[in-house]
């Protein structure tokens, strides 16, 4: 049987990369995992995500391999998101417009992968 | 369930997704949406038995869990859980799952509606279903939490 996909492009996804609803960063702390909530920016196919600080630092440095995820959606045709897996380089100059309450770094990606179940398909179905 | 805190309570019941942070053997950190169900006491995933996050758990069962009951922005408060992650096999407790699952998910009108919408990918997402459930390709993961805390979006 022809496996199915939802997987999709990025590009078919810029709106939500425009206005994402949400974006949550998983990153290490120590020898367990943490995730939280970041702001998020993306603009020419760079992706930058702004942490809370805490007291003088962040919970993310430079160099760390992060996943970031941009998702949305509730019912099942509707999910769809992007995850990005990378390392943190500081943001310089910060993308315009970016809170200076928080740190921002941008994340230089090894792998990115979107999906939209509202695309559900058997593999070949449309070339791809 | 860990906390007394209805607002912890509210985040839970009213989310329709969560997001599990997991490490790989390697400790390369992991970030996945998935549909759950409580039961009070714990949260229930199922996922492919071949994905990232069943893989993970069975090496790492240390989890962290975002909640955001659908509501985002600066003001929004976002549920974090921290859990212990376990692979149940248990047919019942899978059966069970089955039916909390399909009654959040699909026997409601905007559920019905988002299904009928989508009529054209509906034998592929029959197929893919019975696939999943004939091979018995997936694995139920039980979330024990430990600790939650409400964590203030970014601004």
């Amino acid at each position: 049987m022809a496996p199915a996909t939802r997987r999709v492009e990025p590009d078919d996804v810029r709106d939500l990369l425009a206005a994402p609803p949400r974006a949550n960063l998983a990153f290490r702390r120590g020898d367990t995992v943490e995730a939280a909530p970041v702001a998020f920016r993306h603009d020419g196919g760079r992706y930058w995500v702004g942490v809370p600080r805490f007291g003088e630092g962040a919970p993310v440095g430079p160099g760390e391999v992060v996943k970031l995820v941009i998702d949305d959606g509730v019912w099942f045709f509707d999910l769809r998101g992007v995850w990005v897996r990378g390392r943190t380089v500081p943001a310089e100059p910060v993308p315009d417009g970016a809170p200076a309450s928080l740190v921002w770094y941008e994340i230089v990606p090894d792998k990115t992968v979107a999906w939209d179940y509202g695309t559900l398909r058997t593999v070949g179905d449309h070339g791809r | 369930m860990v906390g007394d805190d209805p607002r912890v309570r509210e985040l839970l019941d009213r989310s329709m997704n969560m997001r599990v942070g997991t490490l790989s053997g390697g400790g390369v950190p992991h970030l996945t949406p998935l549909r759950f169900v409580h039961d009070g006491r714990a949260i229930y995933t199922l996922t492919r038995a071949a994905s990232p996050v069943a893989g993970h758990v069975a090496q790492r069962p240390g989890v962290v869990l975002l909640f955001d009951a659908e509501r985002t922005g600066p003001e929004a408060p976002v549920l974090r859980m921290r859990a212990q992650a376990t692979i149940r096999d248990e047919p019942d407790l899978r059966r069970w799952y089955e039916r909390r699952a399909a009654v959040k998910y699909f026997l409601r009108p905007t559920g019905i509606w988002n299904m009928l919408t989508h009529w054209r990918n509906l034998p592929t997402w029959l197929r893919r279903r019975r696939s999943a459930t004939a091979d018995d390709m997936m694995a139920l993961i039980e979330l024990v939490p430990e600790t939650a805390e409400l964590v203030a979006g970014p601004s």
